[in-house]
């Protein structure tokens, strides 16, 4: 099914990435390996990481431990990851499958304990969430790159977010703030298993991939 | 260069622009500027070659616009350890966007040249803000044209680059501080670029 642009501009992303998926097949059986059979598993993936980031944000703007324009602007990356948690989940339902349980979270008490603390581990997830979506096949069920370029419209927005809060937590401008101009993936699974020390209880996708804390 | 296969018929003024801008009388690439080039098998190669061409465009404007300022005197220190890695990141999009044309069979786009008008970067805040709608500018188009593509390696390639450039676009907005929006929106906006190549016409140097 194909998408024009101004098609996309008009209905918005949840529509566009329905209308991006081209069979509504069903998501991945419970205990089948994480393996993106079809688009659809690509939308459910996104979703668990941005509930895992809009989560983080939520718990640790509320320490209030930001202040001025940069409390402004980590508050501003909350609401937005909020914004795309609705956004995937507007679009796995119109797809016909089946939005995963958003994970119960605990981040341990050093998360939040300082400025700092909460900016590096920030900045650990957004990396960890930015580099899955590097690595995100692309060879799931063509042509539907409509999918892997509406995910881009959402991941890009991680990478702005990786860079401002490493600027603002004072990391090194080269592999740190940038990633020498190109940026590098790591296997989903990989990413799952960073994240997984922080999930209290099952998680469906990551158990499902064998991972284990 | 004329991409094989690409689009015939009437040219129009946007078109001519298009081609003008690029240099390679590509007609499908000045196609792209009205309408989604993806979609016939038959035009897709020169569609694709035509989108990293439209790329080299916009990666040599940024190029020029991040030289400019940087060679003027009205930076602070964290301002230029900030956008010099940008520069030259720029540099190598144009590079990887040009072996990607050849690797494809067709000719890269000669590098075009770009100037500004000194008021547009009379101050910090001048020049800031033209980095910051440039770079803004050149995000959103290239997310609008990445809508077309319907080659999966294209886009594995490609989106590591883009990621990189939301990086660039965040922290020029962050340097602009009060007057800076890191953040536009939760989901990249898609732009047209038709409008953008209108946008910068004005800064294209002719001959």
């Amino acid at each position: 099914m194909k998408v024009d642009r101004r098609g996309l501009l008009r209905v918005g992303l949840a529509g566009a990435l329905v209308a991006a998926v081209p069979a509504l097949a069903p998501s991945r059986a419970a205990g089948q390996p994480i393996g993106f059979a079809a688009p659809v598993d690509l939308l459910v993936f996104a979703l668990q990481l941005k509930y895992f980031q809009a989560e983080f944000y939520r718990q640790g703007n509320e320490q209030g431990l930001l202040e001025g324009l940069e409390a402004d602007w980590v508050a501003q990356i909350a609401r937005h990851k909020q914004a795309q948690v609705a956004a995937l989940t507007d679009a796995i339902n119109r797809a016909g499958g089946r939005p995963p349980v958003a994970p119960a979270l605990v981040f341990g008490e050093d998360t939040f304990s300082s400025r700092q603390g909460f900016l590096e581990r920030s900045i650990l997830v957004e990396e960890t969430v930015l580099r899955s979506y590097v690595s995100l096949p692309t060879a799931v069920d063509f042509p539907s790159a409509d999918v892997y370029t509406e995910l881009g419209a959402i991941f890009s927005v991680d990478a702005r977010a990786a860079a401002l809060l490493a600027a603002l937590a004072d990391l090194p401008v080269a592999d740190g703030i940038y990633r020498g101009g190109f940026e590098t993936g790591v296997e989903p699974p990989r990413a799952l298993e960073l994240l997984r020390p922080y999930v209290a209880g099952p998680w469906d996708i990551a158990d499902s991939a064998g991972i284990t804390a | 260069m004329t991409a094989p296969g690409g689009r015939g018929g009437v040219v129009s003024r946007r078109e001519l622009l298009a081609a003008a801008l690029v240099g390679t009388g590509g007609v499908a690439l000045a196609a792209a500027t009205e309408t989604p080039v993806a979609g016939a098998q038959d035009e897709g190669g020169a569609a694709v070659i035509d989108l990293l061409n439209v790329g080299i465009l916009l990666e040599a404007l940024l190029c020029d616009a991040y030289q400019h300022v940087l060679d003027r005197d009205v930076l602070l220190e964290r301002d230029r350890e900030l956008l010099v890695p940008v520069l030259a990141h720029e540099l190598d999009y144009v590079q990887a966007l040009s072996t990607a044309v050849r690797e494809r069979g067709g000719q890269p786009a000669t590098k075009p040249s770009f100037q500004f008008p000194a008021e547009e970067s009379a101050d910090r805040g001048a020049a800031l803000a033209l980095l910051s709608r440039l770079e803004e500018g050149v995000v959103r188009t290239w997310q609008g044209q990445l809508v077309t593509l319907r080659e999966p390696e294209l886009v594995r390639r490609i989106r590591p680059m883009l990621l990189g450039k939301a990086r660039h676009a965040a922290i020029v907005a962050m340097l602009q501080e009060d007057e800076g929006v890191p953040f536009p929106s939760a989901i990249e906006g898609m732009g047209s670029l038709g409008e953008f190549l209108d946008e910068i016409q004005p800064y294209r140097v002719v001959g």
